[in-house]
């Protein structure tokens, strides 16, 4: 970073005419001064005509404040949309958009899945609640609300305590379970709270 | 943000010296004010809030992604973009990419997070999920017999992870499955099998969810 001279009441009418002094002063503190965030010639570093103009990498930046603070930001007039916000205090990415609306994009909190995929994969948890009609190695189908792309985990809680149930089959639109009955008790019907985590195209996802 | 006057075409060639003043001050604030939205800079610059001690560097609130319903690769690395369904981003998921060679989601706005931090700053760990299955041949025997299954978690946690199981496959509405040792690199399972009419094997699987090491 170089600090430059910039005194916007020089030349003054009084200054002689055509002190061209004044006109190199312009083009050395403009290259200082835009030097230091875009690739500029005539600012050292190698710069070329080629780059001209172009943000420096890691020159941009973006919001970085409190959350608190992510509702009203910085005097950015009316023009929001694509701005990035990061809160200082919680360490989440927040997206801007037109409306003003924020989302999170990133956040120290996110939960790292088994394994990276290019593209536009991604893992996506579901979950839900099954009531299953009890009788005796009886299959119950249940479909996700939206498929996987492979055949992805399942796991699944009953609610009764005299009841086993079983995962007989997944597949990447649904899973069967099968029933039990092993008492003490009467038989009845029961709850099955299931989860599943897979892959999904982000595009495919509701 | 001030709007600012690019007088281009001025001084005209039949401009008169004396003007040559009056000119070149005109330039120097309406060049500062431009570049003061996003610079840190002096003269005019600095009345738009930026200041001469970071002249150069830019203002928080400069950097903004590309805008695009879907993304395709094709640009140098090292490009930002924004996804998402609607073009005005008032429905639908928010998403960030990297656009280069290869195009990578990097975090959308239905994405999971923990409800809690991974670590005290500065933080060196991150929420891990892991999981995975395994064939266990459970073979004939007699009710409430019961074997171990150890399992070893492909990256190690950085403490006790929260580990379910379950069973899966014909016949595993037959068996019970507990976890009877837990540690950061592995759990051990008991299977046991509560009815006569057993089947060969069955599916172990598991889901773990804990820190790791960044």
């Amino acid at each position: 970073m170089t600090l430059i001279t910039w005194e916007e009441s020089v030349p003054s009418d009084s200054s002689r005419a055509g002190d061209s002094a004044h006109i190199r002063s312009i083009w050395e503190n403009v290259a200082a001064w835009a030097g230091t965030s875009l690739q500029w010639p005539g600012s050292g570093g190698g710069d070329s005509q080629q780059s001209a103009g172009w943000p420096r990498a890691g020159a941009p930046r973006t919001f970085a404040a409190p959350a608190s603070l992510a509702s009203t930001p910085a005097a950015v007039g009316n023009d929001y949309n694509g701005r990035l916000y990061f809160e200082s205090d919680t360490s989440r990415l927040l997206l801007w958009t037109a409306s003003g609306t924020t989302f999170v994009v990133g956040s120290r909190r996110g939960i790292h899945g088994p394994s990276g995929h290019a593209g536009d994969v991604t893992w996506v948890w579901q979950e839900g609640i099954r009531i299953a009609h009890r009788t005796d190695d009886a299959a119950v189908g249940t479909a996700f609300p939206s498929a996987y792309n492979g055949v992805p985990l399942v796991l699944l809680s009953a609610s009764s305590s005299s009841l086993i149930v079983g995962v007989s089959s997944v597949t990447q639109g649904g899973f069967t379970s099968t029933i039990s009955y092993f008492g003490p008790g009467a038989a009845s019907d029961c709850t099955i709270f299931w989860s599943s985590l897979g892959t999904m195209s982000f595009a495919g996802q509701g | 943000m001030s709007a600012i006057t690019w007088l281009a075409a001025y001084p005209p060639d039949s401009s008169g010296a004396s003007q040559g003043d009056d000119i070149i001050r005109s330039l120097k604030t309406t060049f500062a004010a431009g570049l003061g939205t996003s610079f840190y800079g002096p003269g005019s610059a600095a009345s738009q809030g930026a200041s001469t001690s970071s002249t150069g560097q830019m203002l928080p609130g400069t950097f903004r992604c590309r805008q695009a319903l879907s993304w395709t690769a094709g640009l140098p690395d090292g490009y930002i973009g924004a996804g998402h369904r609607d073009p005005n981003l008032l429905v639908g998921r928010a998403s960030l990419w990297h656009i280069g060679a290869t195009v990578h989601l990097l975090g959308h706005s239905s994405a999971l997070e923990h409800a809690t931090d991974p670590g005290t700053a500065p933080v060196a760990y991150h929420w891990s999920v892991q999981s995975g299955s395994s064939v266990v041949a459970v073979g004939a025997g007699e009710p409430q017999d019961t074997l171990t299954a150890s399992v070893v978690y492909p990256t190690a946690y950085a403490g006790v992870p929260f580990t379910h199981a379950s069973l899966t496959g014909s016949g595993s509405n037959q068996y019970l499955v507990a976890l009877t040792t837990r540690s950061a690199t592995g759990f051990t399972s008991v299977i046991s099998r509560l009815k006569a009419a057993g089947v060969a094997s069955v599916t172990l699987q598991w889901f773990s969810e804990g820190t790791v090491a960044t």
